[in-house]
């Protein structure tokens, strides 16, 4: 098992996770265009991508968040409301600047009312869908 | 000399897995997509392969179809990495003749454990 001490204690590994960390503006940014145009397909692979990655860099709130909105955007039928798509967008966004800026997990929001939400939405409780 | 190959698109991830690798005395070749792994099927004499599923171009369950088809891989340790692990990887791993399959995001401890029993397998 890889500890958070892991990644601070070996230099080459402290390197490739803030190579990582490093990416997370690129991923904010996307994150925020793919909200404001709307365009699930993106958010989708961002998601996944996120997802998929940040949990083996020790990052597994990321990877939660990630997947929940993955799972959300795949369970809601038709466009989804777009003031819940910023809300959920906004989360992801707030954790990964957490993690930007401390190099730690960002594991204090997943207590935020926002990860609740999306948890919930993507459990498949009908929300966040346009009605 | 132990020589893996690697498809794996994400670039971070590919770092990741090409250090701990590195780390334990094996050498390996990064494909970024599906494609590429194909081309460089036998090109060394490989004794593992790592295929990431969601590739470009063409992806992990593609190339391991390839892989089984190659008669100088037909043989070889293929290990998928997957972030879904649903049934329908479980049914495409079992019939297209995936050794193991390892969920993202995975441990990197985790992965050389597996790594390096496949590799012992194999050698």
């Amino acid at each position: 098992m890889t500890h958070e001490t892991d990644w601070e204690n070996d230099s080459e590994l402290k390197a490739l996770r803030d190579d990582y960390v490093a990416s997370f503006d690129a991923r904010i940014s996307a994150l925020d265009e793919a909200v404001r145009g709307g365009s699930v397909v993106e958010l989708k692979t961002l998601a996944h991508r996120l997802a998929g990655t940040a949990g083996t860099y020790g990052f597994d709130s990321l990877t939660r968040a990630g997947a929940a909105l993955e799972d959300w955007l795949g369970n809601t039928s038709g466009p989804p409301d777009v003031q819940v798509l910023a809300r959920f967008g906004s989360l992801l966004v707030d954790m990964l600047s957490a993690a930007r800026e401390s190099r730690r997990d960002p594991s204090h929001l997943l207590q935020d009312p926002r990860m609740k939400e999306l948890t919930s939405a993507a459990s498949g409780t009908p929300s966040g869908a346009k009605s | 000399m132990i020589e893996i190959l690697l498809a794996e698109d994400e670039e971070h991830i590919a770092k990741l897995v090409a250090f701990k690798i590195g780390k334990e005395g094996h050498t390996v070749t990064v494909a970024r997509n599906g494609q590429e792994a194909i081309d460089l099927l036998t090109v060394k004499p490989w004794a593992l392969i790592i295929l990431d599923v969601m590739m470009p171009l063409c992806d992990g369950w593609q190339v391991l179809k390839k892989i089984r088809q190659e008669p100088k891989c037909a043989n070889l340790p293929v290990l998928m990495l997957t972030a879904k692990g649903n049934q329908q990887d479980y049914a495409n791993a079992a019939e297209l003749g995936a050794t193991q399959f390892l969920k993202k995001p995975f441990d990197p401890a985790e992965l050389v454990s597996v790594i390096n029993k496949l590799v012992r397998k194999s050698t």
